[in-house]
C-alpha cells in the first residue's frame, strides 16, 4: 500500500497516527520539522508507528502539509529555482486563513509536537486578528465575557490610559 | 479532536490554571467522526502531497466536522501558555487593550516578562539610580508599572519647562553628555577642558586640566569616562564610587596610580570623533577613517572597522555600531564586523547618527539640514539582504535651516541641534509603529498633540512634522542630549543650555487647577436669576466635595494633567459643564 512517488528512494519514511487512528506517512525530513516526532523517532526508529494522541486526523493533516512544505524549502533542487522569501511569506499567510477555531487546534497541535516556527506563524496570526481592535471587539471574536466590576474596569482604564487616547 | 485531550496540557500549567479554570466553559466532549476505513492508511506522498489530501474522503469529512463543531472552540480553550505565547506577539498597547476585556486576560497580561521586554526594547535596562525611584528592585514595582510609569513620563517633553545656562566654558562646547542615574552633566570643547557639573543643581563639580587639545568627543556609564579630541588620543578615567563627581578628571583623588587616575589610549592617525561605549568595548571613530574598537577590560584595541571617509559619529546599539562617515552611514556587525552601508543619505557630510535601543532604526543628520529615518531591520528568515524598502529612509524631516550637528534619541524622541541654534524635538513613535506593522490604526496621542500644540511646525509634502522648536540665540549649536526629562545643548555660546521640564506636570496640575476656579465664577454670572438659585446650590455641592476630591485623588488629578495638558481648551470646556 506504500506509496513512493519520490525520487529520494533512499529517505526513511515514518508512520504517524491519529487521536481518530488513521494512519500518516511522510518522509523523515518531514517528521524532523517537530522537535517531539525528532525525540521520538532517534528513540524508537522509524519501524514503530507514532501514534499521536492528542492530534486529530485533520489538524495533523495540516500541521503536516506545513512541515512538508517547510521541509522542501529547506532543499536545494538543481532543475528549480529556489523558493523565495516572498513566496514563503505568501503560503504561510494563505497556510494561517482558516477558521479560528482551526488555528486554535492547531496551536495546541504546533505545542504539543514542538514545531517552533508553525507555533509563531500561528500565534502572530491570531494576534494579527487582536490587534488594532477595541476592547469591545476583541470580546466578541474571542467569545470572552466582561467580568469586571464597574470599580475594577475604571480603575484599569485609568491605568491604562495612554492605550486609549 | 485536539481539544478533547485538554486536560493532560492543563495539568502541566500548575499555578496558572486557577486562573484557567474560572472562566473555560466546560469543554464540549467530541464525537470522535465515523472512520471510513481505520485499515486504509493515509499515505502522504512529499510532491503530491495536497492532491493525495483532498482525494481523500476521510479528510473532508473531517473538514466538515471541524466546522460544525467550530463554535465550540473557544480561544479561552487554550491553555495560558498558550495564550501567554499570543500575547507575546502583541505590543504594549495592544496587550493594555486586552487586559481590559475580561479578568483571566488581566492577570495573564501583567505578566512581567512581556512588560520587562518592552521597556527594555525603547530604554533598555533601567539603571539603579541615586534616588532610587525608579530601581528594578523598589518593592511593588513590576515591569508593568515601570513600563507605563515611562510612557506616561514621555509626555513631559510637551510641557512647559524652565531654563537653565551653565557658564564656565571658555571656548566653544563641542560635546555634552549627561549620565542621569549619577545626575551629572559632563561638557568638553575647544577650551581643552572637561567639565563636570551636577544636571539637578546646574552647579560645576569639577573640571580637568587643559588637556593640550580640542576635544570633540565624550562617551560615559557608569564605570568609565571617555574624552577624545584632535590629538588622536583616548583619556579614559574609571568612576571612584566614593567619589561625589564619580570621576577624578581633576586628578585630586588619590595618585597617579590609584584607580581613577587618567589612562591614556593610542592607536588613532587622525583626530577622533566621537566615542560610543557599551558593556564590552570602547568605540572610537576618526578621521583617519576607521573605528576602533577597544576592550573595555584589556584596553587593548581588538578590531578595526575601515570606512571610506572620515568617520563623523557613532552609536552602538545591542549586537550592532551604527556610524556616518562622510556622507553614508553605516551598520556593523559587532561581532563579526560585517557591514551594511547605504551610500550618500545626506548631501554634504552626515554628521550625526543616532538608533533606537533595539538598533532596528537609525537615524541620521547631516549638513543638508535634513534628518532621516533608515528601518534597519533584517527580513527574519533568510539574513541575506535588505527587505525591498530599507535602502530609503521612512521618514525625513527639515527642521532646521542650518546642517545638524548633532542627534540624541530617547524614546520616543528624537531631538537635533542644528547650526541655527535651535533644537528640534520629533516624535518617532507612529513612524516606528507603522513600520513595525503592529502600530495602531487609529490617530493616537501623538497626532493630536501635533494638531494642539501651539509649537507645531507642519513641514513640506514628504516631510514628517516637528513637534516642539527650542529655541536658542543664533550661535551654531554643537551637541545635544536627553535624559531625566531634560534636554542639554551646547555650542558656539559658549554656554551649556538645560530646558528642565521635570516640573512639567506639577506646573500643568497647577495651571489646571487655577482654571477650574474661574470658569465657575463665570458661569455664577452667566446664569438667569431664577436659576441663580439652583447654580448656588450646585456650587456649594462643588465646593463641600472639593477638599475631599483633592485629599483622596491627587494621584488622579496628577494622572489627567500628565496626559492631558495638551488639550487645555477641552479640559477648561468640560470642567465648566462639571460647574454647571
Amino acid at each position: 500500500m506504500h506509496f513512493q512517488g519520490s525520487p529520494n528512494m533512499a529517505e526513511k519514511r515514518v508512520k504517524l497516527i491519529s487521536s481518530d487512528n488513521d494512519e500518516f506517512e511522510v518522509d523523515e525530513a518531514v517528521a524532523f520539522e517537530s522537535e517531539t516526532l525528532r525525540n521520538m523517532i532517534q528513540d524508537t526508529g522509524t519501524n514503530v508507528p507514532i501514534s499521536i494522541p492528542n492530534v486529530s486526523s485533520d489538524i495533523l493533516a495540516k500541521v503536516l502539509e506545513y512541515c512538508s512544505y517547510h521541509a522542501e524549502t529547506m532543499e536545494t533542487h538543481d532543475d528549480k529555482p529556489p523558493i523565495t522569501d516572498a513566496q514563503i511569506r505568501e503560503w504561510d499567510a494563505d497556510f494561517v486563513d482558516v477558521h479560528p477555531a482551526t488555528l486554535y487546534s492547531l496551536i495546541l497541535a504546533a505545542n504539543y509536537l514542538n514545531i517552533k516556527n508553525l507555533l509563531d506563524l500561528i500565534c502572530q496570526a491570531v494576534a494579527n486578528n487582536i490587534r488594532g481592535k477595541t476592547a469591545v471587539e476583541i470580546r466578541k471574536i474571542l467569545h470572552i465575557q466582561d467580568d469586571f466590576t464597574y470599580e475594577e474596569e475604571m480603575e484599569i482604564r485609568r491605568e491604562t490610559k495612554w492605550a486609549f487616547d | 479532536m485536539a481539544f478533547g485531550s485538554q486536560e493532560g496540557w492543563k495539568a502541566e500549567d500548575g499555578a496558572a490554571d486557577d486562573a484557567w479554570n474560572d472562566n473555560t466553559p466546560v469543554p464540549v466532549p467530541v464525537s470522535v467522526p465515523a472512520k471510513v476505513s481505520s485499515s486504509t492508511p493515509v499515505v502522504l506522498n512529499k510532491l503530491s502531497y495536497c492532491k493525495v489530501v483532498k482525494a481523500d474522503t476521510l479528510a473532508n469529512k473531517n473538514s466538515q466536522v471541524l466546522e460544525a463543531d467550530s463554535d465550540h472552540c473557544h480561544f479561552l480553550e487554550l491553555p495560558p501558555v498558550l495564550i501567554l505565547e499570543i500575547f507575546t506577539h502583541l505590543d504594549a498597547r495592544a496587550l493594555c487593550l486586552l487586559s481590559c476585556t475580561c479578568v483571566l486576560f488581566r492577570r495573564l497580561a501583567s505578566d512581567s516578562h512581556g512588560w520587562k521586554n518592552f521597556y527594555c526594547e525603547r530604554w533598555g535596562l533601567p539603571a539603579i539610580p541615586s534616588t532610587g525611584v525608579l530601581g528594578i528592585s523598589t518593592p511593588g514595582k513590576s515591569w508593568r508599572e515601570l513600563y507605563m510609569a515611562r510612557e506616561e513620563r514621555c509626555k513631559v517633553l510637551m510641557g512647559r519647562f524652565q531654563t537653565d545656562m551653565l557658564l564656565g566654558h571658555t571656548e566653544p562646547v563641542r560635546c555634552i553628555r549627561l549620565l542621569p542615574v549619577a545626575n551629572l552633566i559632563i561638557t568638553a570643547g575647544y577650551d581643552q577642558v572637561v567639565r563636570v557639573w551636577n544636571l539637578e543643581e546646574g552647579l560645576p563639580l569639577v573640571c580637568s586640566r587643559p588637556l593640550g587639545e580640542t576635544l570633540r568627543a565624550i562617551g560615559v556609564d557608569m564605570e568609565l569616562l571617555a574624552v577624545a579630541g584632535s590629538d588622536a588620543v583616548i583619556r579614559l578615567w574609571r568612576a571612584i564610587p566614593e567619589c561625589p563627581q564619580l570621576f577624578d578628571v581633576a586628578g585630586i583623588w588619590g595618585g597617579p596610580n590609584s584607580k581613577g587616575a587618567e589612562i591614556c589610549l593610542y592607536g588613532h592617525n587622525g583626530p577622533i570623533t566621537c566615542l560610543g561605549l557599551d558593556a564590552a568595548n570602547i568605540y572610537s571613530g576618526s578621521w583617519d577613517m576607521s573605528i576602533r574598537v577597544w576592550d573595555r577590560v584589556t584596553l587593548l584595541c581588538v578590531s578595526q572597522l575601515l570606512h571610506n571617509d572620515w568617520v563623523w559619529a557613532l552609536v552602538p546599539r545591542g549586537r550592532r555600531l551604527l556610524s556616518t562617515a562622510g556622507s553614508h552611514v553605516y551598520s556593523w556587525d559587532i561581532e563579526t564586523g560585517q557591514h551594511r552601508m547605504r551610500e550618500g543619505v545626506h548631501l554634504g557630510q552626515a554628521y550625526a547618527v543616532q538608533g533606537s535601543y533595539s538598533g532596528h532604526f537609525i537615524f541620521t543628520g547631516g549638513e543638508d539640514g535634513a534628518v532621516r529615518m533608515f528601518d534597519d531591520r533584517f527580513s527574519r528568515r533568510h539574513n541575506n539582504g535588505y527587505k525591498t524598502n530599507t535602502l530609503e529612509p521612512i521618514a525625513v524631516w527639515m527642521p532646521h535651516r542650518g546642517a545638524i550637528h548633532s542627534l540624541a534619541f530617547e524614546d520616543p524622541w528624537l531631538v537635533a541641534a542644528s547650526a541655527d541654534g535651535s533644537v528640534a524635538i520629533m516624535d518617532v513613535r507612529q513612524i516606528m509603529d507603522k513600520a513595525s506593522g503592529s502600530g495602531k490604526r487609529l490617530p493616537s496621542s501623538s497626532t493630536r498633540s501635533r494638531t494642539t500644540s501651539s509649537s507645531q511646525i507642519v513641514g513640506k509634502a514628504g516631510e514628517e512634522a516637528v513637534q516642539r522648536f527650542l529655541p536658542g540665540l543664533h550661535h551654531c549649536s554643537f551637541s545635544v542630549d536627553i535624559g531625566a526629562d531634560r534636554v542639554v545643548s551646547g555650542g558656539d555660546e559658549k554656554t551649556v543650555r538645560i530646558w528642565d521640564f521635570s516640573q512639567a506636570i506639577e506646573i500643568e496640575r497647577s495651571i489646571q487647577a487655577s482654571r477650574r476656579s474661574r470658569p465657575r465664577r463665570r458661569s455664577k454670572k452667566a446664569v438667569a436669576p431664577v436659576v441663580e438659585q439652583l447654580a448656588k446650590l450646585e456650587t456649594r455641592g462643588v465646593i463641600t466635595s472639593r477638599p475631599e476630591v483633592a485629599s483622596t485623588s491627587t494621584k488622579v488629578v496628577g494622572h489627567q494633567a500628565a496626559s492631558r495638558w495638551v488639550t487645555l481648551g477641552r479640559i477648561r470646556k468640560s470642567q465648566t459643564v462639571g460647574a454647571l
